[in-house]
């Protein structure tokens, strides 16, 4: 079958291909049997043999060294039987249809629900993670689902979904899973989104600009010092992975949770914003999203309103074009403003568009081109 | 003298606890309004020159009210009118007594004032809901009033995270994981007892119509807990959303040009009440920096053997009223689903306050006016209707955003 072929098939087709390849990997036995609630055992990608012989993660700069039987600090991939294996391929522990706002993506085609993914686990530790039931544990410790990426795949055909999201936990510790799926995704004409909290090795990172066609980055804090004290990792290397993206031409929004007390003041907002621009420019989206109690800071109170607001305005004064709020529904912060005309072109409210003008991205009144993935020719187009 | 002294003690003393009881259940009533009020500001969002402009205005309704009130007192009509009620007690209807004429007039007088009251306060409604952004109005028409929130208005699906938002979930996640054996045993109750939540909202339904969403909802039932685990995960928002046949947002205004839902809440005297001490916490020179105050400094120490699931506080009217008749005696697995599992999958629902009974009580009628945004009465049957839609899914696909309530 040629790749013109695979991409014109149709539904019923892609079932049936789908179901004899299944068949034929099962006959062929050459890959590990997947059952739910259990780990799996599919080889890990980026591993390299240290000279005392032991192999280590080189995936994110936590580069786990495990022993036999124990598991990395992402808790999803670990040593078993002298090889380094992904404990979580074809095991996602959520599946949930959710608006691509949650993320948070706003610049791409409005309206348009994704598949969401997650397995067990995440690289880092943020004391406030509101998903901490399922990233703060390993797959065994939690209730996953048996699926393949062609089953994801058809799943979201079936739900008429344009795009697949990596979402809920740090999608780098299953980038076997992520990117098989979005192999398929590709040439199924679904779009494939990754959240990540950008704590990803270069080499890795740079794999996955062929596959995955945005990219929503977690700028957590501004500081070496809160990324120690509260994600567990360091900026240094978030910050590498944010230009990195930038970089690679692929579209990326970032979103910023602001903490009461650990990222709120002045100065370390004016520390990001700085760097932002610097580095990243004007035009990526950047979204201040407030804090609720989570996790182990549910000694700190909601982010106010008014932070948000502050931190939204300062980045505007500095010349971002695209900042928004969130976590707080019903703000003018929620919405899309033309930067050419002053427009407002998507209003939302939560993560619901209650009205966009966009018409292939472009403001209707002065033609501005907004900077994002827009998907007019689609069916469930603009609204 | 002594018979007119024993009498003035006597009704002195006779008149003190019942006015001690008029008050207590007039300011029971403002506390729950007030409290209502407060549910409404902590899911909206106001912003400094929002909450300072719509304190401003409810200072000013206020003034208004009070200079009506003195208008209409200076139309000196009580005495009339008690000398037409007092005359109707022995009046024949072909010679009724003169004075009505004039009670009449008193009245329109009365009316016309109180109608420029309401011309005036609408016009401060319209600047109110210039002020409050599209976003907001949207959150405060599908507000109602209570004294629990619904979980979601409070605290609603943040950016990223995982959780399902219908305020719902809990009862279907009961629906599905309650053992067959159980479920037998208790189901239809436990669905019935939805019924009652839905004419609790909705009114009293007729027999056929009671029976035909029962209809449903056992089939609605039936799907969630056949439904394959991965499609269930898949599809669990939607399915809890179309448990509770609800829609509240539709109801009415009439009259004069008279206010709605905006100034039923912010130009109320529970807002100028409520609204200055609310700007002055959030916004005022000693406001601090959060809304809320900081318990304590240091991160909370959890261990990695919390349960996935928190338990959600338990509502009290969430308690069957008539638990599964066929299930006596209870055995410990009945208590347990209907003390504990039952009240627990309803607790995200708001607690709409049963203050109008009280009111009924007493003798005093209350309006519950439930307004929407057309401020049209709550129809009944467009209700039914919609729900029938729903059940059959003939309406599209709706993932998470707003549920009512819910921002």
């Amino acid at each position: 079958m040629t790749k013109k072929d695979f991409c014109s098939m149709n539904r019923r087709k892609f079932l049936q291909s789908s179901a004899l390849m299944a068949g034929a990997s099962l006959w062929r036995g050459d890959l590990p049997l997947l059952a739910a609630d259990s780990e799996s055992r599919f080889p890990a990608e980026s591993i390299r043999t240290l000279a005392d012989g032991r192999l280590q993660c080189s995936l994110c700069p936590n580069a786990c060294v495990p022993a036999e039987g124990e598991n990395g600090l992402c808790r999803a991939r670990g040593l078993r039987d002298g090889k380094y294996v992904s404990l979580v391929y074809g095991l996602p522990c959520v599946i949930a249809i959710d608006p691509v706002e949650k993320m948070p993506l706003f610049h791409y085609h409005v309206n348009s629900p994704a598949m969401a993914i997650s397995t067990a686990g995440c690289n880092l530790t943020c004391q406030y993670c509101q998903n901490w039931q399922f990233s703060q544990k390993s797959p065994a410790e939690t209730t996953n689902f048996s699926f393949r990426p062609e089953e994801l795949i058809v799943r979201a055909l079936d739900f008429q979904v344009q795009s697949i999201g990596f979402f809920y936990t740090e999608p780098i510790i299953y980038i076997e899973f992520m990117k098989d799926i979005a192999r398929l995704a590709r040439k199924s004409n679904l779009k494939t989104i990754m959240v990540t909290g950008g704590y990803i090795s270069p080499e890795p990172l740079r794999e996955l600009f062929e596959l995955i066609d945005m990219f929503v980055v977690g700028f957590k804090g501004f500081n070496d010092e809160f990324y120690k004290e509260v994600i567990g990792g360091g900026i240094e290397h978030v910050q590498n992975t944010l230009k990195l993206i930038k970089g690679s031409g692929r579209h990326m929004e970032v979103v910023s949770l602001l903490i009461p007390g650990k990222n709120d003041s002045e100065e370390q907002l004016k520390t990001g914003i700085d760097w932002f621009i610097a580095n990243l420019g004007t035009d990526v989206p950047w979204h201040f999203s407030r804090f609720a109690p989570e996790f182990k800071l549910k000694n700190l109170p909601p982010t106010p309103n008014t932070i948000l607001e502050k931190a939204r305005k300062m980045a505007l004064a500095a010349g971002m074009k695209f900042v928004y709020t969130g976590n707080n529904p019903g703000q003018e912060g929620n919405h899309t403003y033309c930067p050419g005309c002053g427009k407002k072109v998507v209003e939302r409210l939560g993560f619901k568009v209650m009205r966009s003008v966009l018409s292939r991205g472009k403001c209707p009144d002065c033609g501005l081109q907004m900077p994002g993935v827009w998907l007019d020719d689609l069916p469930n187009g603009n609204i | 003298m002594k018979k007119f002294i024993l009498l003035m003690m006597f009704l002195v003393l006779g008149s003190v606890p019942v006015l001690k009881a008029a008050d207590y259940i007039d300011r029971m009533g403002d506390l729950v309004e007030e409290i209502s009020l407060l549910n409404v500001l902590r899911g909206i969002y106001l912003n400094e020159q929002q909450a300072k402009r719509i304190a401003q205005l409810a200072a000013e309704a206020e003034k208004l009210r009070a200079t009506t009130r003195a208008e209409i007192e200076g139309l000196a009509a009580m005495p009339h009118f008690e000398q037409l009620r007092d005359e109707l007690y022995t009046a024949l209807a072909e010679n009724p007594p003169e004075v009505r004429k004039k009670v009449v007039l008193l009245d329109n007088q009365a009316h016309k004032l109180t109608g420029e009251l309401l011309d005036k306060l609408a016009g401060m409604e319209e600047e109110i809901k210039t002020l409050l952004s599209h976003g907001q109005q949207n959150i405060f028409w599908a507000f109602v009033p209570c004294i629990v929130p619904e979980v979601d208005f409070e605290n609603p699906v943040r950016t990223g995270q995982a959780a399902a938002s219908s305020r719902l979930m809990p009862a279907c996640e009961l629906i599905r994981n309650t053992s067959e054996e159980m479920w037998k045993k208790h189901g239809q109750a436990y669905l019935d007892h939805i019924l009652k939540v839905i004419e609790q909202d909705a009114g009293k339904m007729t027999g056929d119509t009671r029976e035909d969403l029962r209809r449903r909802m056992v089939k609605h039932a039936w799907k969630i807990r056949k439904m394959p685990e991965a499609d269930y995960m898949i599809n669990r928002s939607q399915l809890a959303e179309e448990l509770l046949l609800i829609n509240r947002e539709q109801t009415l205004r009439s009259g004069f040009r008279t206010t709605g839902k905006l100034a039923r809440f912010f130009l109320s005297p529970s807002a100028a009440r409520v609204l200055p001490r609310w700007v002055e916490t959030h916004f005022g020179p000693g406001a601090p920096v959060s809304s809320e105050p900081v318990i304590a400094s240091a991160p909370v120490d959890l261990t990695g053997s919390m349960p996935a699931v928190l338990p959600d506080k338990i509502s009290p009217a969430a308690q069957p009223a008539n638990a599964d008749q066929s299930a006596k005696p209870q055995t410990d697995s009945d208590k347990e689903f209907w003390e504990t599992l039952v009240p627990k999958s309803l607790a995200r629902l708001s607690e709409t306050p049963y203050f109008d009974h009280i009111y009924h009580a007493f003798g005093k009628s209350f309006s519950r006016s439930i307004f929407a945004e057309e401020n049209s009465y709550v129809d009944t049957f467009t209700l039914l209707k919609e729900a029938g839609v729903i059940l059959t899914r003939e309406r599209e696909q709706q993932y998470y955003t707003l549920t009512q309530g819910e921002p």
